[in-house]
């Protein structure tokens, strides 16, 4: 409880720390008046190593822009949407964060969440209160649109009000699954696929679209199963997949739930990922994975994710890049980052055409037209980002190497 | 004086009533119905059944590791001590601490002290190396959830001696979640901590084995033979020590009746100290134990883990040390047939139905409890 207070305190701190320089800096502020902005991430945990670059990202493009955006002053606030003691997103503490954002009125907007699980339960709330959010992150499909992985009541049950307040900068788990599949029976030949997912909403729903892309492109699916992310090992489980027979794995889910040890007894039990290749969905394109799992486990493993990687960047987001590299240091670039300073971008670009209230800047959001560190962006009436591509990443020697982008035939 | 003749005993002769038999019907047809898949398993796909049961056995062998700490304690005070479980965790952090870090760490809220030892050893190390950081490793482990134990029996089990068995039951919870979210958390943070392939997957039987080369049928480790070679001594060792030891009887007699073994001359606190130490040292070993065969820990480990233990500790018979053995075997080889041949989705269900249809009819377990009589 202490520990927690000292870290709100701290960061009031930092705020009003910040805010002092900017309005020392431009001499008392602009007419427009002071508009607040929160993100939303599971700031504990494995997580951390990416949340908190995306956290960086966030504050960097607001110094970029001098906390303004057109004649508003921005305020910004990082709100931790997991909890310690499971180092995960908890459902609680996202629906008290959606409170506390439908409250306060100086906000406009939410940058996030991350985890898909924990926006089905802010968005509804946000909707009821008119706030517009945008995620870097979340690609569940059924947050948006119905199609495969989307659970009956999607997409309408998350906006009670009748209208829509909730875009996102990367594409949605249809594309991701449906890629994989082409690509693992195209390009990697194999014939028999087994699907796992770690239970989760994200997991499941990329796994769903996966196996549904693989059945329409005649690719066998001789089994379709949850881990559980609390059994000591999966070794038992993988010898039933060997007796399927299966030359290819699908992996639907997020590496915090026991990723590393199911790798690693897929490795022991099955081999190596030459003989049964191994595609992971974005949730397992993080380097906490060669970490928990041994890098000589995920040599030769692909990953899908709906991010652009770095060398693959527009000049502008090459010079975003190159400034950004000095405040995180050494540290490697994550997947999500440069997505969390696209959304920072856009909803700043909103809100700056915006008269400055919450109904004005959803609708403004939805008009979004920029050009952010990702590319262009601007959002179709579901909240989808428009021409969203999927990209192949393969783990060679302890880093995730880009290969190609996919498109869905 | 004359006898008084003994009545003669009045012999029951009804029937079981209607609710009785149904439920020893509908119980037979499962367990039945169980077996029938089992053995059909076991015929149509025999090196699959074959490699499931061996696995079965291993994970059995870490389940019985920690549910004999259950058993211990529940065998002399009757308290559900469900801190062992965390206390296990804590063993096998220690284990990551000493392979990865090289150093014993003693985690306290502020910080860490870690005592280094250049004791840090990876897949690659030569063998002397590896001898050396395994047993440091197995040593202090020991000896930090022994103290561990201890320590929390001192402050926390002790004083409540007398109170209902309730209160020690919730101090029990309470140092569960200090261990995990408070020593584990503050310790190694909350991500999944990998420990180094110290012990070599070297294949003793199955194709290329040193030993046996079948093929594919079924796949036996170095690193299986090292749990079986760890788990049977330790049995053997706390059986004779329960048995043929005076402490051991000590321990026997404070469990039977507390009160006159304090008569006849038995240091009652110490005899408990005692038996919380042997838990400690065996949830020490076995986080070193579980560390090197499973290769990966989280300070959420100690609960999932404890349950399933203290469920085996049930299913055999607590207070039973055999029983713990043999409850953590049955409960590794039914959750690998669930795994190896049904649905991973439905493994826990059906550790759970058989564990309820196994206390219905035995309701004190399979091998019987051995619990303090009269209280």
């Amino acid at each position: 409880m202490n520990v927690k207070r000292r870290f709100s305190l701290a960061g009031l701190g930092a705020l009003v720390a910040s805010l002092a320089i900017v309005a020392a800096g431009c001499g008392g502020g602009d007419d427009g008046g002071t508009l607040k902005i929160v993100s939303d991430l599971p700031l504990q945990g494995s997580n951390l190593v990416q949340t908190e670059q995306m956290v960086q990202a966030i504050e960097y493009v607001l110094e970029q822009a001098d906390f303004k955006a057109g004649d508003y002053e921005i305020e910004y606030e990082s709100f931790d949407d997991a909890i310690a003691s499971t180092g995960n997103w908890d459902e609680a503490k996202c629906a008290e964060n959606g409170r506390t954002y439908a409250d306060d009125e100086d906000i406009v907007a939410v940058i996030g969440t991350y985890n898909s699980g924990c926006a089905g339960i802010i968005i509804p709330i946000a909707n009821e209160a008119g706030l517009a959010m945008i995620s870097p992150a979340n690609t569940a499909v059924g947050l948006t649109h119905s199609g495969p992985g989307s659970n009956p009541g999607e997409p309408e049950k998350f906006y009670p009000a009748g209208e829509r307040n909730y875009t996102r900068v990367v594409a949605s788990d249809d594309f991701q699954g449906g890629v994989g599949a082409q690509y693992m029976k195209n390009e990697l030949g194999v014939t028999k696929v087994f699907i796992l997912d770690d239970r989760e909403q994200y997991g499941k729903g990329v796994a769903d679209a996966f196996e549904i892309a693989a059945k329409e492109i005649g690719l066998e699916v001789a089994g379709h199963e949850g881990w559980d992310k609390d059994a000591p090992n999966y070794t038992a489980l993988m010898t039933k997949i060997k007796s399927t027979g299966a030359d290819g794995i699908y992996i639907g889910g997020v590496e915090p739930n026991n990723g590393g040890q199911l790798q690693k007894d897929k490795v022991s039990i099955l081999g190596d990922n030459e003989q049964v290749k191994v595609i992971g969905s974005d949730g397992f394109v993080t380097t906490a994975w060669f970490d928990t799992a041994g890098k000589e486990n995920v040599e030769g493993a692909y990953g899908t994710a709906p991010t652009r990687p770095a060398e693959q960047l527009t000049a502008e987001g090459q010079e975003f890049l190159a400034g950004f590299k000095e405040v995180i240091g050494e540290a490697p670039l994550q997947v999500y980052t440069l997505y969390a300073a696209a959304a920072t971008q856009a909803i700043l670009d909103a809100i700056a055409r915006s008269d400055g209230t919450r109904a004005d800047v959803i609708a403004k959001m939805f008009e979004t037209n920029v050009e952010t560190v990702v590319g262009p962006m601007s959002f179709n009436a579901d909240g989808d980002p428009a021409g969203g591509t999927q990209h192949l990443f393969r783990a060679l020697d302890g880093a995730w190497v880009w290969q190609q982008e996919l498109t869905l035939q | 004086m004359t006898d008084i003749p003994a009545p003669a005993p009045v012999e029951a002769r009804r029937l079981p009533p209607t609710s009785d038999l149904l439920r020893w019907v509908f119980g037979a047809l499962i367990l039945l119905g169980l077996g029938i898949w089992i053995v059909n398993e076991a015929v149509t796909e025999t090196s699959r059944f074959a490699q499931v049961t061996v696995i079965g056995l291993s994970n059995g062998m870490i389940y019985a590791l920690v549910a004999l700490g259950y058993t211990l304690v529940y065998g002399i005070i009757e308290l559900i001590n469900f801190m062992h479980g965390d206390n296990f965790m804590l063993g096998t952090f220690q284990a990551n601490s000493i392979f990865t870090d090289g150093s014993f760490q003693i985690p306290l809220v502020f910080g860490v002290i870690s005592i280094p030892l250049g004791a840090a050893a990876t897949a690659g190390s030569s063998w002397p190396e590896k001898a050396y950081a395994i047993g440091l490793a197995l040593v202090l482990s020991m000896i930090f959830c022994t103290t561990i134990n201890v320590v929390i029996e001192r402050i926390g089990y002790k004083p409540l001696r007398a109170s209902p068995r309730l209160a020690a039951l919730i101090t029990a919870i309470g140092f569960s979640f200090i261990l995990s979210a408070g020593v584990g958390l503050s310790w190694k943070d909350a991500g999944r901590k990998s420990v180094p392939n110290l012990i070599p997957d070297t294949p003793l039987v199955g194709r290329g084995g040193k030993w046996a080369d079948f093929g594919d049928v079924v796949y036996y480790s170095v690193k299986d033979l090292m749990v079986l070679l760890i788990t049977l001594p330790v049995l053997v060792l706390l059986t004779w020590l329960v048995q043929a030891t005076k402490p051991g009887k000590a321990m026997r007699a404070t469990a039977q009746d507390r009160d006159a073994s304090a008569m006849m001359g038995i240091n009652v606190d110490r005899t408990i100290s005692f038996t919380f130490a042997l838990g400690g040292a065996i949830a020490g070993a076995g986080g070193v134990i579980y560390a090197l065969y499973i290769g990966t820990t989280h300070f959420q480990l100690g609960f999932r883990l404890g349950l399933i233990a203290f469920t085996a500790a049930v299913l055999g018979g607590i207070g039973n040390l055999s029983g713990a053995v043999l409850g953590g075997l049955l409960i590794g080889l039914i959750s690998a047939y669930s795994d190896g041949f049904g649905d991973a989705r439905w493994t826990y269900t059906v550790i759970f139905t058989i564990l309820i249809l196994i206390l219905v009819f035995r309701p004190s377990g399979l091998l019987g409890e051995r619990v303090p009589e009269g209280q």
